[in-house]
């Protein structure tokens, strides 16, 4: 069938008119950011209550704002907190920044090597990346568990925060690994043929030419491997030995009476991290838009 | 990278500050927020030692940790069916009561004498329950209700376990009832059990703690008699007091942990009361019964200090102290006369452990009927928790 | 191709997921095929007693938790791919001057316990809730009421799962569609194709990675959670991620199957998708 080409009716011809086309251009824009700025709420209401019940005089009646406080933000903000709260706080972000770190690096590499293999042993690999994703945390938590507890008869003071971390790291790397091989897969193999015919040795072939090329995936990664790390309950809970990581922390107090300052605290790391974010937006566009004012414009 | 670095830093201080210690350290495996804090820093002082404290959220998951051995624990404080199964499996070692000062049998309120005289009735080894563990909290199952619904209290009062069970009465309330069941499959199957026995469906009165293919249909059909709206452990509660729910199953403690909570600012008790008027809850006749105990694991590698530990909350003034911040009864005589009366100036307690409609107490009552649950193989309790999987599903 | 030979960059993880991965589930196969004592195989038999349970016609329980299950994830994941596409696209279509930043504010709520995120969920979608405590004390009111219990529970459901996974269907679409190269959609309209043509023919299958890559990231989590779930649905609904948590201390065998069927259930849809699209070829 071959196109034809349409003579445009009035309307389509009214709509086309530049004036018009440019009012109906804001106002699709409008709606695009408004659909965005809708969903991006809606994603951020459970953040607003919990921020609400931080200034919650009660925080055992959940359904109830009983009367406005700043207590918990106190108690937080000089750290006068009961000291197994603050530990698990460290231990969360410790464990979580660490994981994040050492999984988003390996990650990266073990993306490129399973990327370079033949087509079978891809899939295969690609498989098991594919199993800690899958199951459930509770089987992924006990296996790892059995492989610790013969790993303690060789050196005892694996359970704890070594033990872990590695759980951690385990369970990060898939998600490094899937968010990265997209972009692989959409690199040009050739750009890194060309740098090694350029004399470059395989290191610096991946760290110039790779690596900035999937940079987005790699930075995905990240983002998905600190989301699941500082979140984590099962996985953490069978492998913390005597160690308690926040979610350990809030199970467990969640039954009787939770300590009213975790609200504040986790208002407290969204907003600065949000903050830091806004202020780390605004001084890269700041400086974009310098650079673009001192750069002459190309005739 | 560099603020990378920046924040690990500060991670890792106060891992650093807490870390670097010689002193010994007591490592205790407890529920989350089950201890007050500044108890255990008084024990700290005293002793000149370090507790570290574990935290799991169910016996099952102490139960893991322990078995599991991934990590050793000198004190841990299950519950009586999960004690007893521990004990049995050859996880605990017997507590030296003679190196307890505080230690006398005959201080520890009746209920409890009543619940650790059923417990190791099958283990002739056993010969005194207090050796395996000692009483830490103890408290009954009861049915926690709204009073908004005119008329609910006389029909729980009147149909007692019927009220959670029975679908609704036909004219009696303008709409359908909304009620909660606790989510522990072991507690929906013996509570039902005992509705049995209540309506004379069943006469063995032990039944709560009995398995047979015919209890478990009985069981079944019991609990498809009407549809719940919640099947809940921590939120129950919550919900109830909000008017969501208008009446549940749940532990006597849970109530009490919501008379704390709302009566946070009161400073009469005249105020408590009038806060916390919209909520009530009725002990059937006979109950599931609990005990929370301190036991000294087999692996535990500080044992005299252990010993130390259970010593020093066997005292009134501490015990005193350490219940200000659980909802649950305390198991020492002493200790709830030093509630009941105000004695150390607590007003809203009094007032909450005085009031004779409220079962702080449940020993109290004219005549306990409150029973501990034994421990199931997990043949059993993988049948029984099929069970419930078909009760909400179908 | 010189990139062939970083294959030896995968075996160290080959050996490391072997060990932690391939032993465990080649465990968890045997045990599904055992009548064990926890995980000691001491006097346990060969039964396939737990396939029993989960594959029966006498009672079909375990398969209407199953169906329902997947109808939620499924659910949850269309409606996360008709949210996040147009949000991805806007994201990488947008004059921002650090899109990155944008991305990253949507993950952010997920940073928080999703034990707080759940109660906190829960919480507005019940009757009585803390937003409508705040607004009554100026004369507003918000509360969401559903027709039936049955309607409520799937729904709010299929809420929590959609707010919570969306950023995983947004990041992975998004880390596609910005490197889509401009003069490709342009040299389209050059030849006299519209806009909706344009993002039919060419952004569209151009993403396809993003979006299997996040349609995977998404209904994994949705089918084998049950925090959610069981919140939202205040403990009346089952789904197979709660028939684990439920049964894994005193069943371990059960549970040992239930992972093998959700294994197997989604590697079997995977490679449906993959004979279907050849473009996710790279995936599986």
């Amino acid at each position: 069938m071959g196109v034809r080409k349409k003579e445009p009716g009035r309307i389509t011809r009214y709509l086309r008119r530049p004036e018009v086309e440019k009012v109906l251009q804001s106002i699709a824009n409008v709606l695009k950011y408004a659909f965005f700025a809708f969903f991006m709420f809606l994603m951020y209401l459970p953040i607003i209550v919990i921020a609400i019940q931080s200034f919650n005089e009660s925080t055992g009646l959940i359904y109830q704002f009983t009367g406005f406080t700043f207590d918990h933000w106190k108690n937080v903000l000089t750290f006068n907190l009961d000291s197994s709260l603050m530990k698990a706080i460290s231990t969360t972000l410790l464990v979580a920044l660490l994981a994040t770190g050492i999984s988003t690096v390996l990650g990266t590499i073990i993306a490129i090597g399973i990327h370079s293999l033949p087509q079978k042993k891809r899939q295969g690999m690609v498989f098991l990346n594919q199993v800690p994703i899958l199951n459930a945390d509770i089987i992924t938590g006990i296996s790892l568990m059995f492989v610790f507890k013969i790993v303690a008869e060789v050196i005892p003071g694996v359970f704890g925060i070594p033990s872990l971390l590695i759980a951690h790291v385990f369970f990060c790397i898939p998600y490094v690994v899937l968010s990265v091989l997209p972009k692989l897969a959409e690199l040009d193999d050739n750009l890194y043929d060309a740098a090694l015919d350029l004399y470059c040795k395989p290191a610096v072939g991946i760290t110039k030419v790779i690596i900035p090329a999937i940079m987005p995936g790699i930075l995905t990664g990240m983002l998905i491997a600190f989301t699941m790390s500082i979140d984590d309950f099962l996985i953490s809970f069978f492998n913390a030995g005597q160690v308690n990581n926040l979610s350990i922390y809030i199970y467990g107090g969640y039954n009787r009476r939770l300590a009213p300052e975790v609200y504040a605290y986790n208002t407290i790391l969204s907003t600065v991290i949000i903050v830091a974010l806004i202020a780390m937006y605004v001084s890269s566009s700041l400086k974009k838009r310098k650079n673009l004012k001192r750069e002459p414009r190309h005739a | 990278m560099k603020k990378l670095y920046l924040l690990l830093l500060v991670a890792l201080i106060p891992m650093v500050t807490f870390g670097c210690t010689a002193k010994p350290t007591l490592q205790l495996l407890n529920w989350g927020e089950y201890i007050n804090p500044d108890m255990v820093e008084a024990f700290e002082d005293e002793y000149n030692v370090r507790v570290n404290i574990t935290i799991a959220e169910s016996n099952e998951l102490m139960e893991e940790k322990i078995v599991n051995d991934t990590a050793n624990f000198d004190i841990v404080i299950p519950s009586d069916y999960m004690i007893e199964k521990l004990w049995d499996d050859g996880y605990l070692q017997e507590i030296d009561l003679t190196k307890l000062t505080q230690y006398n049998q005959a201080n520890f309120v009746t209920g409890i004498s009543t619940i650790l005289g059923e417990m190791f009735t099958d283990n002739a080894e056993v010969d005194n329950p207090y050796s395996v563990s000692i009483p830490y909290f103890w408290g009954v199952f009861g049915i926690m209700y709204n009073k908004s619904l005119a008329g609910l209290e006389e029909y729980i009062q009147e149909e007692q376990w019927g009220a959670i069970f029975e679908p609704d009465p036909v004219g009696v309330f303008p709409r359908a009832l909304k009620v909660a069941m606790y989510d522990v499959p072991r507690f929906a199957y013996s509570a039902s059990l005992l509705y049995a026995y209540q309506i004379g469906t069943i006469t063995d009165e032990n039944a709560l703690n009995v398995y047979s293919a015919e209890y478990l249909e009985l069981s079944e059909d019991i609990l498809s008699l009407r549809t719940y709206d919640q099947w809940a452990t921590d939120m129950v509660k919550k919900d109830i007091e909000e008017g969501l729910r208008d009446l549940g199953f749940v532990y006597v403690g849970d109530f009490f942990d919501t008379f704390l909570i709302l009566t946070e600012n009161a400073t009469t008790a005249e105020e408590a009361l009038s806060l916390t008027d919209h909520i009530g809850i009725i002990v059937p006749d006979s109950t599931i019964a609990f005990y929370d105990g301190m036991v000294i694991p087999e692996n535990a590698e500080n044992v005299d200090l252990a010993h130390q530990f259970i010593d020093f909350f066997l005292r009134p003034s501490v015990a005193y102290e350490n219940s200000g911040i659980v909802g649950y009864t305390p198991c020492l005589e002493a200790v709830i006369q030093m509630i009941k009366t105000g004695s150390e100036g607590d007003v809203i307690r009094a007032a909450m452990a005085s009031n004779p409609d409220l079962p702080f107490n449940p020993s109290d009552a004219p005549v306990f009927g409150g029973k501990p649950l034994v421990a199931f193989s997990d043949d059993i309790t993988s049948e029984i928790i099929a069970m419930t999987v078909r009760v909400k599903t179908n | 191709m010189n990139i062939k030979k970083l294959g030896k960059l995968a075996l160290p993880y080959l050996v490391w997921m072997l060990v932690l991965v391939g032993i465990p589930l080649l465990m968890i196969f045997i045990l599904s095929f055992m009548n064990t004592d926890g995980v000691s195989f001491a006097g346990a038999t060969w039964t396939t007693a737990a396939w029993e349970k989960m594959f029966t016609l006498a009672d079909t329980t375990n398969l209407q938790i199953l169906g329902y299950t997947f109808l939620t994830a499924f659910v949850a994941t269309v409606i996360c791919f008709l949210i996040g596409y147009p949000m991805a696209y806007i994201v990488a279509r947008s004059p921002f001057s650090n899109k990155f930043v944008i991305l990253i504010l949507t993950i952010i709520p997920m940073w928080s316990n999703s034990l707080l995120r759940n109660v906190a969920l829960k919480n507005i979608l019940s009757e009585s809730n803390i937003l409508d405590s705040l607004l009554s004390r100026i004369g507003l009111s918000f509360s969401i009421v559903f027709a039936n219990q049955d309607q409520a529970t799937f729904i709010s459901i299929v809420i929590g799962l959609v707010l919570t996974f969306l950023p995983f269907m947004i990041l992975p679409i998004y880390t596609v569609i910005e490197k889509i190269d401009e003069s490709l959609l342009e040299a389209s309209m050059d030849l006299g194709a519209n806009r909706v043509r344009t993002f039919a023919k060419v952004t569209f299958p151009l993403s396809m990675k993003g979006v299997t890559t996040g349609i995977i990231m998404v209904f994994l989590p949705c089918f084998s959670g049950f925090a959610i779930q069981k919140l939202l649905s205040s403990g009346t609904v089952y789904v197979l991620g709660s028939l684990i948590e439920v049964n894994y201390i005193h069943d371990i065998n059960f549970v040992s199957m239930l992972s093998i069927v959700i294994l197997v259930l989604i590697f079997g849809s995977m490679m449906i998708v993959n004979k279907v699209d050849k473009e996710g070829a790279t995936l599986v």
